[in-house]
């Protein structure tokens, strides 16, 4: 099974995913939340790790034949402060691969710090594909691949009202599927771990609760595959921190499939959008934080979206994801569940 | 007794809840075109909305609550026309919900299109809800053209701009013809799958006929796989558009506003509400808005951007707001030509006052 041969035949490089000024400036871009023709917003993020107060202009550059309004904004940032700077899409094409290159350049009397940055469209369309173990349907997706040590992992997504829709796509040697008993130090199957987040929690929520949505997929050896419940936003932190047994915790009406083909194993996962609903709100043009893990423990180890879109490391790291039976955690982590995504029309 | 007279007749004893005008399809051979008697002027202009969400999952129940709620605030003004905005998901609970509403009114009164929402006085709607507007009185008449089959409800923008162009141009030139049109023809209303930037070009095409003064308000259809549809007569038709021509004595006021960061989303919908009634010297009896859902997706609270709105707009004047994929009115300064009072665009604000 193929899906979009030439989106997947291209890797996502980042030029410079965090950067960073000597000076103590810091600069990177979102991801975009809606398809480029639509004319949205782009932003960059600006956090000033100095003592002293950052002044000074930003300019943004974007893919060939794009043109960005206004070419440039002023910049003041306090010590410890972050900005997100929008700049209008005025022209912007589709990219197929899905990847855009971006300048940044943020100057300061004589001092100038420029940084390239690839960026790509995050957000899902809508549409509710059948979860049959085919690709077929996912094709008006919005994929984004990304490589780890060399292996490809593409993550795709839909939504409609009724239902979240994943599709990762793992290149890799081989599978191994959900073993009850796997302990966290003996970890020994695959999963794909995602994360959902309303922007109110991300901004306003308890820092002692979970504040998002947080799911397993593996394979299983009896059946199509299996979605479990990481946490809710109301988790407390010492929960989620801890692995308890995933096999209570399956998510009711979740409809799932893990297959392999030609090197690829797919985890296809449609989960029910209600008990989110009243805080997710799935609707065109909301945006919501996103991310995906893959754990290929005999493999890659975990492959990061996150790091992927330019993340930088943070505080909120550890916190971000839950442990769980099996599951093997590097030093450094993986960085938080904080990718902007969006919910998008149909791309019709 | 004439046929026009003998069809009302028929209309009349089918659907006796609902008071209707006179009315009829131009001819048998083509049920595309509709069109009420001619208006008179001192006859009144009656508005009025209503937004019934469906908490149930009882689609035609929604329809047909929506409808009488409607007639009853119509009172004794025979409807002429009826506009539906609604949001439900999928093909077969929309066919329910137009049952409903055409249990109560006469199906050949039913016009609109699928929408990502509503707004009125009453609050937004977003899942699953169903907004009608009501147009009656004999002091205001309506026409109706419906086109299908336009060719560009899969085609990409990117890829396929000049077909897109050459068929939506096409497109929007049949429809205007179709109208029938009087010298008392004040405002059309575009309902189309043509999503943003498709819009513009459709409404280029209707302008060909009309001219590039005309003014022309409307949105598009929600895009979204398996939703887009426009309403005609109660029937759903992918791939197609609606107009619907006001004819009467009324005077217009037209704004456009474009925002897409959410403090600008609110301040634009405030200022282009205010520009509107600055606009209308005639006593104002309703506002269309036709609003962009990318716009709605930028506020935390959707009810802000309606809050604002409300601030200058008193709720004695009834409010039919749609939520849209692209949106035609009167572009923002940024965008529009000169010498073109109207176009289609995406993330604006579009507001019609409609005074007498």
């Amino acid at each position: 099974m193929r899906m979009r041969g030439a989106v997947y035949s291209l890797v996502i490089v980042s030029l410079a995913l965090a950067a960073e000024a000597a000076e103590g400036l810091k600069l990177r871009m979102d991801a975009i939340t809606v398809p480029p023709a639509t004319g949205p917003l782009v932003f960059v993020v600006a956090h000033n790790t100095g003592d002293t107060l950052y002044q000074g202009q930003v300019r943004l550059a974007g893919p060939e034949g794009w043109r960005l309004t206004p070419a440039e904004r002023p910049l003041e940032l306090a010590s410890g402060e972050t900005q997100r700077l929008a700049f209008n899409v005025a022209e912007g094409r589709t990219a197929a691969d899905n990847r855009y290159e971006f300048e940044i350049t943020a100057w300061d009397g004589d001092q100038q710090l420029s940084r390239q940055q690839e960026i790509f469209v995050a957000s899902a369309p809508y549409y509710r594909p059948p979860i049959d173990g085919e690709t077929t349907a996912w094709s008006d997706a919005i994929p984004i691949e990304f490589q780890t040590e060399g292996r490809s992992t593409t993550v795709s997504t839909h939504w409609s009202r009724r239902r979240f829709s994943l599709l990762v796509a793992v290149e890799e040697d081989r599978l191994v599927p959900f073993e009850p008993g796997a302990s966290a130090s003996d970890p020994r199957f695959d999963a794909v771990q995602f994360a959902i987040t309303p922007l109110e929690m991300a901004e306003e929520g308890d820092e002692q609760l979970a504040g998002r949505y947080e799911f397993l997929v593996v394979a299983d050896p009896d059946g199509p595959g299996r979605c479990f419940h990481l946490a809710a936003p109301d988790t407390p932190e010492a929960q989620f921190l801890q692995p308890s047994p995933l096999a209570p915790r399956e998510v009711e009406r979740a409809q799932v499939a893990v297959w392999r083909e030609e090197g690829v194993t797919y985890y296809a996962c449609s989960l029910p959008f209600l008990p989110m609903r009243d805080t997710v709100r799935p609707s065109e043009g909301r945006e919501f934080y996103f991310s995906v893990l893959v754990h290929d423990p005999d493999g890659t180890g975990i492959r990061d979206l996150g790091q992927a879109a330019g993340l930088w490391p943070s505080d909120e790291d550890r916190r971000s994801w839950s442990r769980w039976p099996g599951s093997l955690w590097p030093e450094p982590g993986p960085r938080a569940n904080r990718v902007r995504w969006g919910f998008c029309s149909s791309l019709y | 007794m004439s046929w026009k007279a003998l069809m009302n007749a028929v209309v009349r004893s089918v659907c006796a809840l609902a008071l209707v005008a006179p009315g009829a399809n131009i001819a048998v051979a083509d049920q595309t075109v509709w069109q009420t008697e001619a208006s008179q002027a001192s006859e009144p202009i009656v508005f009025r909305t209503v937004l019934v969400e469906d908490e149930v999952e009882a689609p035609a129940a929604a329809g047909a609550a929506a409808a009488r709620k409607l007639l009853e605030a119509l009172g004794d003004a025979p409807l002429q026309a009826v506009v539906v905005s609604e949001c439900f998901e999928d093909l077969d609970y929309k066919e329910e919900l137009l049952r409903g509403i055409g249990s109560v009114i006469p199906a050949e009164r039913i016009y609109g299109t699928s929408t990502y929402g509503s707004f009125t006085h009453q609050g937004t709607g977003g899942f699953d809800t169903v907004s009608l507007l009501g147009i009656a009185g004999h002091g205001i008449a309506v026409s109706a053209a419906l086109v299908t089959e336009m060719g560009t409800s899969r085609l990409a923008f990117e890829e396929d701009e000049p077909l897109i162009r050459e068929r939506l141009h096409a497109a929007g030139k049949q429809l205007a013809e179709k109208l029938p049109r009087t010298d008392q023809d004040r405002l059309l209303i575009l309902l189309a799958d043509a999503h943003s930037p498709k819009n513009q070009y459709l409404v280029e095409g209707v302008q060909k006929v009309v001219g590039n003064d005309f003014a022309i308000t409307g949105g598009s259809a929600n895009r979204n796989a398996g939703q887009t549809f426009v309403y005609f007569q109660n029937q759903a038709h992918e791939d197609g558009a609606v107009a619907l021509m006001l004819s009467g004595d009324f005077q217009l006021a037209l704004s456009g506003r474009k925002a897409m960061e959410e403090d600008e989303v609110i301040s634009s919908a405030r200022d282009g509400m205010q520009e509107a009634l600055e606009g209308m010297e005639a006593t104002p009896l309703s506002v269309l808005a036709f609003n962009c859902a990318g716009r709605r997706g930028r506020l935390q609270r959707p009810e802000e951007e309606l809050d604002a709105i409300r601030e200058v707009l008193s709720e004695e004047i009834p409010l039919f707001g749609l939520y849209c994929a692209g949106e035609v009115g009167p572009l923002d300064p940024t965008e529009a030509k000169p010498g073109v009072l109207c176009g289609g665009s995406g993330w604006h604000v579009m507001f019609t006052v409609i005074g007498r």
